[in-house]
């Protein structure tokens, strides 16, 4: 047994009582974590590049640290709608695209007006209002828009020079004929392919399909993909492919495949994001580095004559989960990455905004040289398709008939057809 | 005789309560949430056998359940006649056996992942070392991505290739223990290769390829990343097989009451299969060491 007494007592008492105030203003240094779950792009885009680190006052100011949890497109959605159906979670803040903003996963959200009421984001009207009311409900906000991909063409200008072409295509009419003549085999040996889609996903054949006249669903949720636009499209991708102007394993390519081939210089035109041009163009990675350009050619002849294009567009906006333990310092994260400076130092970091004026900024200007194209295309840009609960079912059937329409084993009519009769189901009854 | 009480029942009890907590109760759940309607945001809704009605409707699945048998069975066999084969050769004796029992195994040791992404780019048709040496022997294209035959066809290609280790370790050993006096008695009697094989080799190593094929089977039946790295169930999801339609169903489409019912019918239709080696096991292996 230990000896005791009076005095070992106190000794002790004391003892343990400096150890406590001494672990308290550790604590109390010791910055407190606040998880965000994101894209890598995310926390990219507010941390390395240009404009260096957008959040390094808000941190100090809050002795905040953030711990930034980031997974692929499928993996983010699973995993914070998992978190937000527990009782509370350790998420502070998320990053939810646009196709999953859909009614019933809202109420495992925060409604944030009382938010802005109480604490308002500066000149919230300057945000696209498209976005925001794609992630509204019932006439409540739920995310604060921070990111944006307007797809525009990309094309190799060296490859236009070497067969003789002056100008990239400007209308979808031209674009086959261009493929056709950007395919050839290089000197070096290098098979060119004129073209390259996303196989696996919509929005490339959506945007044919909406300068040809046509759509996948209409806003006020109608499947018109029987219609002669659709048709088109899928007459138009079946022929780039069948006359071999796309590569042959295009339905097994990834985006990361994609990019790869672009920088490599296997394909020459390809649709993507506007601020893919950074890695086309990028020494260290491609094989033509400051030899691609941007241009849209997705619009038909009379749709150009008024002036008009078609740019489809997917975007992410910053959400705070319902059962989030603190929603206060999540709001105050969000305000800060959306304050005006805040929107143009990431810009500068390769971060498309979400604020109309931003692209106004000389200093967004001076170091984007696609900033007018994108502001102009981000003005008429469209979501490739409305969101709805069973959205992902009808992207499935979309690409299995896109698919089997470019390969062949079904003719166009039968594919737009059979994506008609299949998705219409699945749309919400209005 | 051996006594089991309550000491021998205390013992046990830890690895009974792990199954419990991490096999049978999850497996109940999915079981419940198969008759549920099940969604992000959304509070589960009993449904009854809509589920497995959707399922039975869904032209899909029955396509992969036909991709599924199809694949499993010629990956499973496929494996047991090359582990025979190598198997027989290796028992002979073959110069530098260990450097090419190393080679053999070496695919085990893989990643999946690393080596259906490697297996991909060699076979890409623009730039892939297999595909363009093919190209130049004057061998017609191998469209794994756009036929789906052919897809299916290298999905079975590399599964065997990382799999064969582990039947061809089983069936290897196997034949080690074989004892050699049958073999050298058959030979005074005068039988040929092909009998000693039949009557002394099979026999002998019955048991231990009926284990093998069940648990190739079990495991085949949950092909997933050979399947998914390579074709994603495309194209047009000509290729896809159960466990892609299960994903598909449980996180894209977000909708757990199918993903739990199509992970109840795997569940029933590898047991099916097991069930018939098992049996199979129990009256050709076990039974007769008893």
């Amino acid at each position: 047994m230990i000896p005791t007494s009076r005095r070992g007592l106190l000794a002790a008492s004391l003892a343990a009582a400096a150890a406590g105030t001494a672990r308290g203003a550790a604590a109390q240094a010791r910055p407190t974590s606040f998880t965000v779950i994101s894209h890598r792009v995310h926390q990219q885009v507010l941390t390395e590049g240009q404009a260096g680190d957008v959040l390094n006052a808000w941190r100090e100011r809050n002795n905040a640290s953030l711990d930034w949890v980031t997974l692929d497109l499928n993996a983010i959605h699973d995993r914070i709608f998992r978190e937000a159906r527990l009782s509370s979670s350790n998420v502070t803040m998320a990053y939810v695209l646009n196709t999953r903003a859909v009614p019933s996963t809202f109420s495992m959200f925060e409604p944030l007006d009382p938010y802005q009421q109480r604490d308002p984001i500066e000149d919230f009207d300057d945000f696209s209002q498209g976005m925001v009311s794609a992630f509204s409900n019932n006439g409540q906000r739920y995310g604060v828009p921070v990111r944006h991909s307007v797809n525009c063409l990309h094309y190799n200008e060296a490859y236009l020079q070497e067969r003789g072409l002056d100008r990239p295509p400007q209308i979808i009419d031209e674009l086959v004929d261009y493929a056709r003549r950007l395919t050839f085999t290089r000197a070096d040996g290098t098979q060119v392919f004129g073209w390259g889609i996303q196989a696996d996903n919509y929005s490339d054949v959506v945007a044919i399909a909406r300068a040809c006249g046509g759509d996948l669903i209409t806003e006020d949720m109608r499947c018109v993909a029987d219609q002669p636009g659709m048709v088109r499209a899928l007459e138009i991708i079946r022929q780039l492919y069948q006359d071999g102007l796309m590569p042959r394993n295009i339905t097994a390519m990834k985006q990361n495949d994609m990019i790869t081939a672009v920088q490599n210089g296997q394909i020459a035109m390809h649709n993507f994001p506007f601020g893919r041009t950074v890695l086309f163009n990028n020494p260290r990675s491609s094989r033509f580095p400051g030899r691609f350009k941007t241009t849209y050619c997705m619009t038909s002849r009379e749709q150009r004559e008024r002036g008009e294009l078609i740019a489809t567009a997917e975007f992410w906006c910053m959400m705070i989960p319902r059962n989030a333990r603190a929603k206060d310092m999540a709001w105050s994260l969000i305000k800060e990455i959306s304050s005006k400076e805040n929107t143009i130092r990431a810009a500068m970091n390769g971060n498309q905004p979400a604020r109309v004026s931003a692209y106004a900024d000389p200093r967004l200007l001076a170091s984007v040289p696609y900033a007018e194209q994108e502001a102009r295309s981000l003005q008429q840009s469209r979501v490739p398709m409305p969101a709805f609960d069973r959205s992902a079912e009808a992207k499935d059937i979309f690409v299995e008939e896109m698919q089997a329409a470019m390969l062949g084993m079904r003719t166009p009519q039968a594919a737009g057809a059979n994506m008609a009769r299949r998705i219409r189901p699945l749309l919400p009854r209005t | 005789m051996r006594r089991f009480g309550l000491p021998q029942l205390l013992m046990l009890a830890p690895a009974q309560l792990l199954l419990v907590a991490f096999i049978a109760i999850p497996s109940v759940y999915v079981f419940w949430l198969s008759f549920t309607e099940s969604s992000y945001g959304k509070e589960a809704v009993f449904v009854g056998l809509a589920n497995y009605a959707g399922i039975w409707e869904d032209d899909a699945f029955w396509r992969a359940l036909r991709n599924t048998l199809l694949v499993i069975n010629v990956i499973v066999y496929g494996e047991l006649l090359l582990s025979l084969a190598l198997a027989a050769v290796f028992v002979q004796g073959i110069p530098f056996r260990g450097l090419v029992l190393a080679i053999i195994l070496m695919p085990y040791a893989i990643s999946e992942v690393v080596a259906v992404v490697m297996w991909k780019y060699m076979l890409d048709p623009n730039i892939g070392s297999i595909a363009r040496a093919l190209a130049a022997l004057g061998l017609p294209d191998f469209a794994w991505a756009t036929n789906p035959t052919h897809g299916l066809v290298l999905v079975c290609i590399i599964s065997i290739w990382l799999h064969l280790p582990f039947t061809f370790i089983i069936v290897y050993a196997a034949m080690l223990a074989v004892p050699k006096e049958l073999y050298e008695a058959a030979k005074i009697d005068g039988a040929n290769g092909w009998q000693r094989f039949r009557h002394i080799t099979v026999p002998g190593i019955l048991g231990a390829v009926l284990v093998a094929l069940i648990f190739r089977y079990i495991l085949s039946f949950r092909l997933f990343s050979e399947v998914w790295l390579l074709t994603a169930g495309g194209p047009a999801r000509q290729t896809e097989v159960l466990a892609v339609y299960l994903y598909k169903q449980a996180f894209t489409y977000a909708n757990f009451g199918m993903g739990a019912a199509t992970g109840w019918i795997m569940v029933v239709i590898s047991g099916l299969v097991a069930a018939v080696y098992v049996v199979l096991l129990q009256r050709k292996g076990f039974r007769r060491d008893a």
